[in-house]
């Protein structure tokens, strides 16, 4: 082993005159490398490097409306209640939540079904499957003409942009012969929209 | 809600399987709301309805609903 003797107000080159590794007993972190997206984590005795926790909420938009929508279509409309979000980043995910109130239906045995459309650059798409698209469904019973309903469901949706995204609950008289309404009585529903990092 | 309900049954009384949509929290009981109806006319690739201000169907008018209401 080479030695050198310092002199007085001379320093140890520590880019070129060290080798090994300093032990975490005495100040080493205990980090052979790491990769890119970790971070330092401090367990107590020593530092490692761990993965970065994804899923942070970067905004929360709230939307939605009390005015109300009345249909007899058996087809999809628009109803009011509708919110626009503006994700950061292409990977995001948009965690979608739906309050509905003043669900009311006209006749017995009349039922009402939603789906959620979501508009980019005025191009329209249907987010959910046929299956998933019937996520509420409610029936008012003869005598009860005037009972009014709520109901409200989540949706994880994955958009692959960062331009201006509106998403619209959209509702159908799935059974019977009468009309179903949203929002019936200037009830208010909500909607809310979160984007999810990745 | 009576009036939606009353909306509904004249118009079914007129005429069965016609679809339309109205926006707004205004009762339907004006030509002026009656006028803002949407109806149905088709159905586009996601399932949504294509919709226009103009009634197709012939049968339906807001005096002839109106009487209809009167009766309910």
């Amino acid at each position: 082993m080479a030695l050198t003797r310092l002199g007085l107000n001379q320093s140890i080159n520590l880019a070129t005159n060290t080798t090994g590794t300093l032990a975490v007993s005495n100040g080493g972190t205990g980090l052979a490398s790491g990769t890119s997206g970790q971070f330092l984590k401090f367990t107590g005795s020593t530092t490692v490097a761990s993965a970065a926790a994804p899923g942070k909420i970067a905004q929360v938009i709230s939307g939605g409306t009390s005015s109300g929508t009345s249909t007899s279509s058996s087809s999809f409309v628009n109803s009011n209640c509708t919110v626009s979000i503006t994700p950061t980043a292409t990977d995001s995910k948009v965690l979608l939540q739906f309050s509905g109130n003043g669900i009311f239906v006209a006749n017995e045995g009349t039922a009402m079904a939603f789906q959620l459309v979501r508009t980019v650059g005025g191009v329209s798409t249907n987010i959910q499957t046929k299956f998933a698209r019937y996520v509420g469904y409610l029936t008012v019973l003869s005598g009860l003409n005037d009972m009014q309903e709520a109901c409200s469901f989540e949706f994880l949706d994955s958009p692959s942009t960062t331009s201006a995204t509106t998403y619209t609950v959209q509702i159908q008289k799935e059974t019977g012969s009468g009309s179903v309404t949203l929002c019936a009585n200037g009830q208010a529903s909500s909607f809310v929209a979160m984007e999810v990092l990745a | 809600m009576e009036n939606i309900s009353k909306f509904t049954t004249a118009i079914n009384n007129l005429k069965t399987n016609v679809e339309w949509t109205h926006n707004g929290n205004n009762e339907l009981n004006s030509e002026e709301e009656f006028n803002k109806i949407l109806w149905n006319t088709g159905v586009d690739s996601n399932g949504s309805a294509i919709q226009s201000t103009t009634c197709p169907h012939s049968e339906i008018t807001w005096t002839k609903v109106k009487e209809e209401m009167d009766k309910l």
